[in-house]
């Protein structure tokens, strides 16, 4: 079973006992942690990640909110180790307020979700992961 | 017993494609199971023949596209992008959601 965090509950959930330092993410570069697309000024996320429907009416696409899906962080280095994830790791701190309209689902507490809590535009998921991103750091670590 | 685990339609459908275009047998038959967006997996012995056809696509990329690393000199952004989507994408995706229920080797 899924269970979905509020974003202003995320760290009485992910303690210090369970992430010490904030939320890891896997499989960034120096300048990123890689959590949108960009191709020619075109911005986007994955469908791995999210739930997208096109909208031929507003010629937008649209993100939904799915409890089953979101982008993947970790709650520790190790993990990311493990399986392994090549590239740069960044950390969300602790403390950290995700954006309004953002959210963490979880099946096993090691691996987090980041989704959205409302359905949004793709453009507005998009502004919101930056939002995101410049509150995260390079850990320094590289795997 | 089988129980569906939910798992992201457009990677389940990436790797039905890799299967058939692989002939992996095995896996064609398992991923040719469930809805779109679910994974019915009936051992860990299955579990990790799907896991297995994200590993053998995790190491083709490497092979196809070695530049990717930023540290090395003959570092290339297309090799980058294209190797970053399959880690974040189908290989990243399947071994999380695959390893939540079942105990698999997912080392490339």
């Amino acid at each position: 079973m899924y269970i979905q965090i509020q974003r202003e509950n995320v760290w009485q959930v992910y303690t210090e006992q369970i992430a010490k330092d904030g939320l890891l993410r896997g499989g960034g570069n120096t300048s990123s942690a890689k959590m949108f697309k960009s191709n020619n000024g075109e911005e986007s996320v994955r469908p791995a990640d999210f739930k997208i429907v096109f909208d031929a009416a507003s010629g937008e696409h649209i993100v939904y909110p799915d409890a089953t899906k979101g982008l993947s962080f970790s709650s520790n280095l190790q993990r990311l180790r493990d399986i392994p994830i090549p590239g740069r790791v960044w950390l969300l701190p602790r403390g950290s307020e995700l954006p309004d309209g953002l959210t963490i689902n979880y099946k096993t507490i090691d691996h987090p979700l980041i989704n959205v809590s409302r359905k949004m535009k793709m453009s507005d998921l998009v502004a919101k992961l930056k939002e995101l991103e410049a509150m995260m750091k390079d850990t320094g670590v590289k795997i | 017993m089988s129980q569906p685990i939910a798992f992201p339609d457009s990677v389940k459908s990436d790797l039905l494609k890799l299967a058939t275009s692989g002939g992996y047998v095995r896996a064609k038959e398992i991923l040719a199971r469930g809805k779109p967006d679910e994974l019915v997996l009936e051992s860990a012995e299955e579990a990790q023949v799907v896991v297995n056809v994200a590993r053998v696509e995790m190491m083709k990329t490497i092979l196809q596209f070695p530049f990717w690393d930023e540290d090395d000199p003959r570092h290339d952004a297309a090799h980058e992008e294209r190797f970053h989507d399959i880690v974040n994408g189908l290989f990243e995706k399947t071994v999380s959601y695959v390893g939540q229920e079942f105990e698999v080797v997912t080392k490339i």
